[in-house]
């Protein structure tokens, strides 16, 4: 598995520079915005390095349009992406017929309720994205900061379903599996071992800081812990279609010393 | 009740500041829009919970959109002391954080209220320094208003008989924005500006992207005649041009969201 393991980071464009004197340290980068016209350093990332698609196609709850479906697969070619993530999630309401765009969407990731009819739904809608890209599609879940009072799957039993009902694989965030095992009150490691690591296909790695508005810890583009780190080392043995790890870190605010520190920090642990 | 429609309710409480504090405040009424089982479940939600995820939510929202439209005033921040982005740390911020109601064109033009005041309060040296400050400030709230804008019709654009969306804005600046924006993509720190009475065109597509483009006579003229009761034909001769170039340009402004 080590010699076969792409170890990266996110593309994010005010680094490119510092991202290109590192070549020889990052294998992949993940693409969470297509590139901007303006990106002068665009060509030469792309011909450098390995782009994993990981921007916002669609919500899979929902079929996705002939809009989404055309654009995932635009993007899909641009990178030459061997897979495809994207989120469980859930950010806007079922289209109102009279008016799609009039119901609430957020902007930031936010899951499902884990319901036999959402699952049905998200197993069909994933099968067919899956379909029309041709590549593996990975699935990442959110943690559930604010738990529905009513009866439901776990988020294990509910992913392990997903990935068999419709054949896509899992994008395992450790920083996300560590917030949902505080959320449910678990412990970490018995909360990541009951999860499908067999779909496993790639790792996010970053750190969490404490949120104000949360009022708890939540994801943050900083380097991760020994504990997360450890995580991730169980978690990477335990999954056999394992191809890349990638530090999970996105914003206009990072500094190339985290980047690249975070980049150097996975290659220590696994390669 | 099902998974979705618990979850739909659930979206609707956490995006709408007023319909939250009506449930959390107990309202029986709120069953209406939310449905009468999904809002005894969410009714028995940790109320402080509710509150934190659905501010936390609201921040990303808008901290989103003044990165994205209020860019160029957000590259000059080094020379003015002024980021948009801290007008969501203040106590007026956090209010309006907690009464959004995400999208909406009520809460657009709530916050671009407490942007445009806290960039241009006691402007004057800013001015001085960059004269076509406020401008460029109008221009970047022109995209965020026109962004929550949302045209009534939803069907693809009819081309054969267009007619003038409803997210659609035309301002008129004294500076030529477009130029001071180019500059500044180009990592000019401080352009001088050039004072030009420009005309420019921000619509909305059906996607959501927002686009600004110089509004020329010709456009218009067009976005006037096109009342969704003549065809390409027609507003071509309304407009005096070639049946060509109106269709050309009628695609253009179709697909940028200015004609529905």
């Amino acid at each position: 598995m080590a010699s076969r393991l792409s170890i990266g980071a996110f593309y994010n464009p005010h680094l490119a520079r510092e991202i290109l004197e590192s070549a020889d340290l990052i294998d992949h980068l993940a693409m969470a915005d297509s590139p901007s016209p303006h990106d002068t350093a665009w060509p030469s990332i792309r011909n450098r390095f390995t782009l994993l698609l990981h921007d916002y196609l669609g919500q899979l709850s929902e079929p996705l349009d002939g809009y989404e479906l055309e654009r995932a697969r635009s993007l899909l070619d641009r990178y030459r992406s061997p897979w495809a993530a994207e989120h469980l999630q859930r950010i806007r309401c079922t289209a109102d017929r009279g008016s799609p765009n009039q119901t609430p969407r957020l902007d930031y990731v936010f899951p499902p309720v884990y319901t036999e009819d959402l699952l049905a739904d998200y197993a069909t809608n994933i099968g067919a994205l899956r379909e029309q890209l041709g590549v593996p599609l990975a699935i990442e879940p959110i943690p559930t900061y604010l738990h529905l009072p009513i009866p439901q799957m776990s988020e294990a039993e509910f992913l392990h379903r997903l990935c068999a009902e419709s054949g896509c694989h899992l994008l395992l965030d450790i920083a996300h599996t560590v917030l949902s095992a505080r959320f449910y009150d678990r412990d970490p490691r018995s909360f990541l071992l009951e999860q499908p690591l067999e779909y496993v296909i790639e790792i996010h790695v970053a750190g969490c800081a404490y949120d104000p508005d949360l009022q708890e810890p939540w994801i943050a583009p900083v380097l991760p812990d020994r504990d997360i780190l450890d995580l991730a080392v169980i978690a990477a043995a335990r999954a056999p279609q394992l191809r890349g790890v990638t530090f999970d870190a996105f914003t206009p605010h990072l500094t190339a010393e985290t980047l690249l520190n975070g980049v150097r920090l996975l290659r220590e642990r696994f390669l | 009740m099902t998974g979705r429609s618990l979850h739909d309710s659930l979206l609707k409480v956490v995006s709408d500041g007023s319909l939250r504090a009506r449930l959390l405040n107990g309202d029986p009424q709120v069953s209406a829009p939310l449905g009468e089982q999904e809002a005894a479940v969410l009714a028995r939600l940790p109320a402080e919970r509710v509150a934190r995820v659905s501010r936390f939510l609201a921040r990303h929202y808008y901290r989103e959109r003044i990165i994205r439209l209020f860019r160029h005033a957000r590259h000059l921040a080094a020379r003015t002391g002024r980021d948009p982005l801290v007008v969501l740390e203040s106590p007026s911020g956090l209010t309006f954080l907690d009464n959004a109601m995400l999208g909406s064109a009520d809460s657009a033009d709530r916050l671009l209220s407490l942007i445009e005041t806290y960039l241009t309060e006691n402007d004057e040296a800013i001015v001085a320094m960059a004269p076509y400050w406020r401008d460029l400030i109008r221009y970047q709230a022109a995209m965020v208003r026109v962004e929550a804008l949302r045209d009534s019709r939803q069907e693809p654009p009819q081309s054969r008989r267009p007619r003038c969306s409803t997210a659609v804005q035309i301002l008129t600046l004294e500076w030529d924005i477009p130029m001071v924006v180019t500059a500044l993509r180009k990592g000019d720190s401080l352009p001088t500006g050039r004072a030009a009475r420009t005309s420019l065109l921000v619509a909305r597509s059906r996607h959501g992207r927002v686009t600004a483009v110089r509004c020329t006579e010709v456009i218009r003229r067009l976005l006037e005649a096109a009342d969704g009761n003549r065809d390409v034909e027609e507003l071509a001769r309304a407009c005096r041009l070639a049946p060509d170039d109106a269709d050309r340009l009628v695609r253009q402004l179709s697909e940028m969201g200015a004609l529905a």
